[in-house]
């Protein structure tokens, strides 16, 4: 390791810190995956639906039927419960991230950059040492007891959390967001019936102010939660700030978990004194975990990806708002209004016989509501009709076509896809979908 | 410091990346409108009211209790002569139905009016079901088994000529069955327009005028979606399923609306002068073009592609209008006979969704919010 970095990675620091993280995480993913059930998403979202929307290269992950998709939220609630108590943390850990994860690529229509940073967080949570004091497991094994940890274990939390809160901020340097308060001046007038606040958001002016103001925050929160003189206001920014956004927008547990999660950047002797008066202290001796070289390279690669992964937009040509091409993974969050129709139009070519399809026939109103403003699935759905009509109607090779129109941020609608391109014969891949048309 | 610098150092070319990949232009469709722009939602809400959607319930009402008087006529003493005053009173009602339907909201949407008045095409099993059952029950909003299109296969349908007819409501067996049936739907179809019109007369006229905003749940979203769901049905059930739009060109002359008495080419072009004229805030007949959709558009100034929308989707209302009236038959005959002009009605008919579904809610920042979103969002 590089000199320079030592003091990020192998330092030793309290493990105060992972303790608090492990406890509320754990403590809002039982919370969340209960709250889930109760709202009754896991029949509306996993069971109504006849059809998926897949993640590209995840096509082979199916639902389970009713029993397991039951199951799969009975094992994330309860290994949230267990991460939450520290009690057989690493199944734990393993057991959370695979259901979570699981449900998560189930279908893609359902996908929030907030359920991705869970998967991460869980991700990282199977390698960071957060049982090691304040747990079942060290109550049952007391050798396990530690009270410090190698700096990374924290690093690494903090350093996923400032790529989030930066790629969101630059995410929003776009000409719509800056210059024409777009989505913003759209979203805000629909809630002042808001006591008092909601005066103002029948303001222009109001939505430029929190655009501009939205686009600092995400720019810069992360530094100033980094710096002592600057943390606590921080922090106040941060419950402000996602106060806010939980007041005006229904984005459910994302507001706690950044509320929760940012708590990661106050130094020990926060954390101690909170957990000196919840919990009795169970540090008794000092040991220290060194890193292993694959978990070296694990960690580098990581960090790489995350560093990488929400520029591939740059990649594709044209606007990613517009054709959504490197959209997911990348902290878009609350970017654009969009809304748009797709009618697909099939034809025998040996017959002639062509027909609409009434997409509700296929999908839910939600997925029929997000296939008809993201390519891949119209892609997806393409397919989907070509196997039904060949199986059902006889039709050997069906051409697809698509008129899709989608209006972006209260502009009126444009062509989104080529209405002649036959869908059909096209695959999906990581390549530029050429037959998107420029907006 | 040193943290800060760390920062800075990772974060300025990642700024500019994100400012150079984020620079390609949207030009789509056309600027953005001001959405927000000033227009007096309370003076639409209230021309729409009083000029629309109250005379409209109130015409209705009149048609149906006319409808629930002959229908006791005709129990009471089955004649061709009672019939011919039944059914007249059926096809006034069912055109005034047709003026009433974009209003699901409110009043009507407490006893689902448009799906207990007109779901079609019929469930004939169903419906005789539940005569052979004696169960005079309409509280099913997805049963089709009820409203017009039981009485249009009742009093057109049911048997061969109109002698056959009236024998089937003429004996103590099946024939009281069929009387008490004809009765009991009468009367749910008029309960629920009293509901619906009273309502409108007791305190909802109030509450839509003064509903004012963009968020969901607000009358103009209210409006917007429902004139949309209304349109759809027009476009799909109408016009699209008949004419094998949708089915590889397989007809299906028997869906249309009001099969038995012939009805579905007057119901079409009045279900969509109704969506004209609630475009246009013009009241029924034409008399009053008050504050409507169109001046809304006009006000916030909507351009598509160089032409002003609002006169984009009056040329398609023109448009649609004058392909369906110039049909030489009921829609079951053109579907039957001449498919390729019913579907080109239903493909003029498509082409308005895309104005008023998706950009007129996009320029005016209303959401379409039939579609409720069964999760979080972010």
């Amino acid at each position: 390791m590089l000199s320079c970095c030592e003091s990020y990675i192998s330092r030793t620091v309290s493990i105060a810190p992972l303790i608090t993280f492990r406890i509320l995480f754990g403590a809002l993913m039982m919370l969340g995956t209960i709250r889930f059930a109760y709202q009754g998403w896991i029949e509306r979202l996993y069971l109504e639906p006849k059809l998926f929307f897949k993640f590209y290269g995840f096509e082979w992950v199916q639902m389970p039927g009713e029993m397991g998709m039951y199951l799969l939220f009975t094992v994330a609630a309860i290994s949230a419960g267990m991460i939450m108590l520290g009690l057989f943390y690493r199944l734990a850990t393993i057991l959370f991230f695979l259901s979570f994860t699981y449900i998560e690529l189930i279908d893609a229509t359902n996908y929030l950059n907030h359920y991705y940073l869970v998967c991460l967080f869980a991700f990282l949570l199977i390698f960071l040492p957060a049982h090691r004091a304040y747990s079942l497991d060290t109550w049952r094994k007391p050798h396990l007891v530690q009270s410090h940890v190698p700096a990374w274990t924290i690093n690494i939390l903090i350093f996923q959390l400032t790529v989030v809160y930066t790629c969101a901020g630059i995410a929003k340097l776009n000409p719509d967001w800056l210059f024409k308060a777009m989505p913003l001046a759209i979203w805000l007038p629909e809630h002042t019936d808001i006591p008092i606040l909601g005066y103002f958001f029948q303001f222009k002016w109001v939505a430029y102010l929190f655009s501009w103001g939205g686009a600092i925050y995400d720019l810069s929160i992360a530094y100033f939660l980094m710096h002592k003189r600057t943390r606590l206001f921080a922090y106040l920014l941060v419950i402000l700030f996602h106060g806010m956004t939980y007041l005006l927008f229904n984005i459910g547990l994302f507001p706690f978990i950044m509320i929760f999660s940012t708590l990661i950047f106050f130094p020990a002797s926060f954390h101690t004194n909170i957990l000196r008066y919840t919990i009795p202290p169970s540090f008794h001796h000092t040991s220290q975990l060194t890193l292993r070289s694959s978990q070296n390279y694990l960690l580098i690669f990581f960090c790489l990806l995350q560093l990488l992964l929400p520029f591939r937009h740059l990649l594709y040509p044209g606007n990613v708002l517009w054709t959504e091409e490197g959209y997911r993974f990348a902290w878009r969050v609350m970017l654009v209004e969009k809304n748009g129709q797709a009618i697909f139009h099939i034809k025998d070519p040996t017959t002639g016989r062509s027909t609409d399809i009434i997409n509700g026939q296929y999908l839910t109103k939600f997925q029929e509501k997000q296939m008809s403003i993201q390519p891949d699935f119209m892609l997806q759905f393409a397919h989907h009709l070509k196997k039904e009509y060949q199986m059902k109607h006889g039709i050997e090779q069906p051409i697809i076509t698509v008129d899709a129109h989608i209006s972006l941020n209260a502009r009126p609608s444009k062509r989104l896809i080529d209405p002649n391109i036959n869908l059909a014969a096209i695959h999906d891949s990581f390549k530029p979908k050429e037959w998107i048309l420029k907006p | 410091m040193k943290a800060f610098k760390w920062y800075l150092n990772i974060l300025i070319p990642l700024i500019l990346s994100g400012i150079f990949g984020a620079c390609d232009p949207i030009t789509n469709g056309g600027d953005q409108v001001d959405c927000n722009a000033a227009f007096d939602q309370q003076a639409m809400f209230q021309n729409i009211a009083d000029h629309l959607i109250i005379p409209a319930y109130t015409d209705l009402q009149k048609k149906v209790t006319n409808l629930v008087e002959e229908a006791d006529a005709f129990t009471a003493k089955p004649s061709v002569t009672q019939l011919e005053a039944l059914r007249n009173a059926f096809e006034t009602a069912y055109i005034s139905w047709q003026v009433a339907s974009p209003y699901e909201f409110g009043p009507a949407e407490e006893v689902f009016l448009r799906n207990s008045v007109n779901n079609f095409p019929l469930d004939i099993t169903a419906t005789q079901t539940l005569i052979d059952a004696e169960k005079y029950e309409f509280d099913q909003p997805d049963a089709f088994n009820k409203g017009f299109p039981a009485l249009d296969y009742l009093l057109y349908g049911i048997a061969e000529d109109n002698e056959a007819i009236i024998t089937k409501f003429a004996d103590n067996g099946i024939g009281k069955r069929h009387r008490q049936f004809l009765l009991a739907l009468v009367t749910d179809m008029q309960q629920r327009v009293a509901h619906t019109f009273n309502g409108w007369q007791n305190g909802y006229r109030e509450t839509f005028i003064n509903n004012t905003g963009k968020g969901a749940g607000t009358s103009l979203s209210l409006i917007i979606n429902q004139l949309n769901q209304n349109y759809e049905l027009i476009k799909r059930e109408k016009i699209g399923v008949p004419s094998g739009a949708m089915t590889l060109g397989f007809t299906y002359p028997d869906r249309v609306e009001a099969p038995y008495s012939g009805l579905s080419k007057i119901l079409a072009i009045t279900a969509l002068e109704t969506s004209q004229k609630l475009y246009l805030g013009m009241d029924h007949n034409g008399k009053v073009n008050g504050l409507g959709l169109d001046d809304y558009l006009e006000a916030v100034e909507a351009q598509k592609e160089g032409e002003a929308l609002n006169q984009l989707i009056q040329n398609q209302f023109e448009t649609v209008l004058n392909t369906l009236n110039t049909l030489p038959n009921s829609l079951a005959e053109t579907a039957r006979n001449e498919t390729e002009q019913l579907i080109e009605v239903y493909k003029e008919t498509a082409r308005q969704v895309l104005f008023l579904k998706t950009d007129m809610p996009a320029v005016l920042c209303v959401s379409i919010t039939y579609i409720d979103n069964p999760s979080d969002s972010d």
